[in-house]
């Protein structure tokens, strides 16, 4: 497929509920929509980014903070091998149970302060000093439940521990039909950058929304890797709404990624071939047409990379058959604050191949100082929305996940 | 100043380099961010040169936990030669243009929070 066979392609034009004028920037400046925001953060399933082998066995955890609403929850593998989630709360007094982001613990969780001691289940296995209390039976002492599932082996939290909908309701069927077949099970994660920003969270989420952005703020780490001539005005082969998420897959220009380079950029050059970097010939080290159907569904050989916006806060961006990133976006504590957290997951790299093992180093190197480029224009873009000068945004037909993120967020805030 | 034998014998060419030899990312860019393009040029034309050299070298030898410590030296100079590659190939800048300060950009994997991590094991029961 060529840009080109698209022709008057409009892919807003299929949604007329989206419209194409202007769209508000309420949920990017009110402290009142701010609250809706928290609200909803507090009741729908959120994308935690860390994955099932990354707490193999029982007992192995890692804490979730949720800025916005304040929670800091323990996701924990039990002894029966199950994923659980708590608030990170004793019951006693309420000290928090664990302190690290990450580790494992000896088949119960104890609490520092006065010793009491809780299963991998949640419930309480120990009240210290017990017959002082008064009336132990009726004491509220079980941990507070949160509700924990999994897709594609990512780890998925709602703090609501009776959810109106399960995660694969949450997914749709669409969605899980399109990527149950990309082999995240042969991908962990390899690298971590954190960063709290002075921006909204729809501003942060919005910086991976569109694919537009790439020929021109990232011209100089990603140089021409988007310009065709076919159809300059085009970059985008498809764009799905699928339910409350979305999908875009976008063109490569194979033949600049790969010639050009070994003259200006030999390093660059040298690392795409040891390794999967932005620059590796991706489409054509597994047939296309084996992927799964979601990801290159035009099955295109000049092709850069896909992503799916998992709503509310995580972007998918498939870089290849095994290798993707994946942006955790969170509302901080308030309308102009947030987090962003930029994972990279690939097959595990063979410890005894420092080679390879520098190719992944250069990979990560060079996604760190990429996502800089993005960093800065969301930062920029709240400056001028705080100010009050900029109201609202026009945006072009290849931005319409942009149009439809902002159309859910405001339909589950209604529906609440 | 490191000892004299800091690289393996073949590579002692690149001793004058030894200050890129930090051994953190968190350090390395630092040192990246803070030199000039001229300095970053001298070290990447430098490395360049031997690169085909090193990457054969690296395939040869064992893991990083086996090597001796004038491979990890050699190994973390082509660490920094990667940040240093960037800032000539694609950025033409110590820093990345218009980016956000690296500062404010932290790598979680080098916290020691990530290093109490439990072993990844594809594929848990």
């Amino acid at each position: 497929m060529k840009l080109s066979d698209l022709q008057n392609m409009r892919w807003t034009l299929n949604y007329p509920e989206l419209g194409t004028g202007p769209v508000p920037i309420d949920s990017y400046s009110s402290p009142g929509y701010f609250e809706h925001i928290k609200s909803l953060f507090s009741r729908t399933w959120l994308c935690t980014g860390k994955r099932v082998e990354e707490i193999p066995h029982p007992g192995d955890y890692f804490l979730e903070h949720i800025e916005a609403t304040g929670a800091s929850v323990i996701v924990v593998r039990g002894t029966d091998g199950v994923i659980r989630g708590f608030h990170n709360t004793c019951l006693h007094r309420g000290t928090q149970l664990l302190f690290d982001d990450y580790g494992t613990v000896p088949g119960k969780l104890t609490c520092i302060y006065h010793g009491w001691s809780y299963s991998l289940t949640g419930k309480n296995v120990l009240v210290t000093e017990k017959s002082m209390f008064f009336d132990v039976p009726s004491m509220e002492k079980d941990l507070v439940p949160v509700s924990v599932d999994t897709w594609g082996g990512f780890i998925f939290v709602n703090l609501n521990p009776t959810p109106r909908e399960s995660l694969r309701e949450h997914l749709g069927q669409e969605l899980l039909d399109l990527y149950g077949d990309y082999p995240f099970d042969t991908t962990t994660v390899h690298l971590s950058y954190r960063a709290d920003l002075p921006c909204s969270w729809p501003v942060l989420r919005d910086s991976q929304l569109d694919g537009y952005h790439l020929k021109y703020l990232h011209r100089r780490s990603a140089p021409r890797f988007m310009e065709s001539t076919d159809a300059p005005d085009r970059h985008a082969y498809d764009f799905k709404l699928l339910g409350k998420h979305g999908s875009g897959s976008f063109y490569g220009n194979r033949a600049e990624i790969e010639a050009d380079l070994s003259s200006v950029a030999p390093v660059a050059a040298l690392a795409s071939r040891m390794g999967q970097t932005l620059a590796s010939d991706t489409a054509n080290r597994v047939d296309v047409n084996t992927w799964c159907p979601g990801v290159n569904p035009a099955r295109a050989r000049d092709w850069f990379f896909d992503f799916l916006y998992l709503f509310p806060n995580f972007h998918i961006v498939f870089l290849g058959y095994q290798a993707y990133i994946g942006h955790k976006m969170m509302p901080g504590k308030q309308v102009d604050h947030s987090s962003w957290n930029a994972r990279y997951y690939a097959p595990p790299v063979e410890t005894n191949d420092l080679a390879g093992q520098w190719a992944a180093e250069y990979m990560k190197y060079s996604l760190r100082d990429l996502w800089r480029e993005d960093g800065n224009t969301t930062v920029g873009a709240q400056r001028s929305i705080n100010s009050g000068v900029f109201k609202r945004m026009y945006l072009q037909d290849q931005e319409v996940l942009i149009r439809h993120a902002e159309r859910v967020l405001a339909n589950e805030i209604q529906s609440a | 100043m490191k000892s004299k034998h800091a690289l393996p014998a073949r590579f002692e060419g690149l001793q004058a380099f030894l200050d890129w030899a930090q051994p953190t990312e968190t350090l390395r860019l630092s040192k990246r961010e803070s030199s000039s393009l001229e300095d970053i040029r001298e070290f990447y034309d430098a490395m360049l040169a031997e690169m085909p050299e090193i990457i054969a070298y690296l395939r040869e030898a064992a893991s990083y936990a086996q090597a001796d410590a004038s491979t990890r030296t050699l190994y973390t100079l082509m660490l920094s030669f990667a940040d240093a590659s960037l800032s000539m190939e694609l950025h033409k800048s110590p820093t990345v243009p218009d980016g956000m300060p690296w500062e404010i950009w932290k790598p979680e994997h080098e916290t020691s929070g990530w290093s109490k991590k439990p072993a990844i094991e594809l594929k848990p029961a």
